[in-house]
C-alpha cells in the first residue's frame, strides 16, 4: 500500500476513535416511554431540573376514585405510579416539558400493570396523542 | 501714566465676554410605577388540556432562586449562614406548582409567568446651565421582571 494511502487510513481511523470516545456535550436524553410503570418520584428525579412537569391524576377515569394528586393531604410522589408519559411536542425524548398520567399505588392492580406495558393509558392524554 | 501705559501696549483691563454655555443632553426615567406579583398572561409557561373528563392536572415548575446573605465586620458567608441555620449555597432549587380541580373534557389549565411589572416614561432633557429643558417624552413604556419561583394558573 502506498505510504500516502496508509497515512490517510491511519488518519481516518484516528478520527473514528476520537469521535467515538468524545463525551456528548448536551444533556442526556431519556426515552419518555421508559417512565411508565415507575413511581413518580423516581421518574422526576432523573429529569433535568429545568423541565416543567405536568401531572394528570387519572384516578377517576381509570379507577373510579376521587383524584387526590396535588391536594395538600395527598400521598408523596413515591406513592403515585406513572401510567403514561409523553412530551407535549410528541417527541420521544424529554424536551422542556413532560406530561405524566398517574394513579395512586393503592389502586394499581395487576390488570393496570399489564395495560401500562401495552401503553393502553396513552389515550387518556392529549400529549400522548389521545383523544379520550 | 496712562499715556505711558498706552504706549507700552498694556491698556486698561477689560473682562472678556462670557463663553457660550455648553449644551448637553440626557435622558431619565420618570413616572415609574411598580406592580408586584403581576401575572403576565402573554408569558405562558405551560398548559395541560383534558381530553378525558375527570382528570386533574398539576403543573410543576422548578427554578433556581438566589439566596442573599449580607455580610459585615469580616464574618464569612458560611459563618453567618451557620448562625442563621440556613444553607450557605448561593442558589436553591424552588419548586412551585398549581393544581386544577377536576377538568371537563376540553378544559385547559394554563400556567403563566409571575413577576414584577414596571410602567414608566422616558424624558429627554437638554441642559444649558443653569437651565434644563424637557425636549421630549416617550409614551408609557413597561418592563417585566419574571420571578423565577412564580407561577399563576387559570382554567380556560
Amino acid at each position: 500500500m502506498p505510504r500516502a494511502l496508509r497515512s490517510g487510513w491511519a488518519l481516518a481511523l484516528a478520527l473514528v476513535v476520537l469521535l467515538g470516545c468524545t463525551a456528548p456535550d448536551s444533556a442526556p436524553e431519556f426515552d419518555i416511554g421508559s417512565f411508565a410503570g415507575r413511581d413518580l418520584a423516581t421518574a422526576t428525579e432523573e429529569l433535568p431540573p429545568e423541565v416543567i412537569v405536568i401531572v394528570y391524576d387519572m384516578s377517576e377515569p381509570v379507577a373510579g376514585v376521587e383524584p387526590m394528586y396535588g391536594e395538600a393531604e395527598a400521598d408523596p410522589d413515591s406513592e403515585w405510579i406513572v401510567l403514561a408519559a409523553c412530551s407535549p411536542t410528541g417527541a420521544s425524548e424529554v424536551g422542556d416539558q413532560v406530561a405524566f398520567g398517574v394513579l395512586n399505588n393503592a389502586d394499581v392492580t395487576v390488570d393496570v400493570r399489564n395495560l401500562i406495558v401495552k401503553h393502553a393509558y396513552d389515550r387518556y392524554l392529549g400529549e400522548c396523542g389521545g383523544s379520550g | 501714566m496712562l499715556a505711558l501705559a498706552s504706549e507700552l501696549g498694556v491698556g486698561p483691563v477689560v473682562a472678556p465676554p462670557p463663553a457660550p454655555a455648553a449644551v448637553g443632553y440626557y435622558s431619565t426615567v420618570v413616572q415609574k410605577k411598580i406592580y408586584q406579583h403581576f401575572t403576565f398572561t402573554s408569558k405562558e409557561i405551560a398548559r395541560c388540556a383534558a381530553v378525558t373528563p375527570g382528570l386533574t392536572c398539576t403543573i410543576h415548575k422548578t427554578a433556581s432562586a438566589t439566596r442573599t446573605i449580607q455580610l459585615d465586620l469580616g464574618l464569612s458567608r458560611a459563618a453567618v449562614a451557620a448562625h442563621l441555620q440556613i444553607s450557605s449555597a448561593a442558589t436553591q432549587s424552588v419548586s412551585v406548582q398549581c393544581t386544577s380541580g377536576k377538568l371537563k373534557a376540553g378544559q385547559v389549565l394554563v400556567a403563566y409567568s409571575v413577576g414584577t411589572r414596571y410602567t414608566y416614561k422616558i424624558e429627554r432633557h437638554m441642559t444649558s446651565p443653569p437651565y434644563d429643558y424637557v425636549i421630549g417624552t416617550s409614551s408609557l413604556l413597561s418592563a417585566f421582571d419574571p420571578s423565577p419561583a412564580g407561577i399563576s394558573c387559570r382554567v380556560l
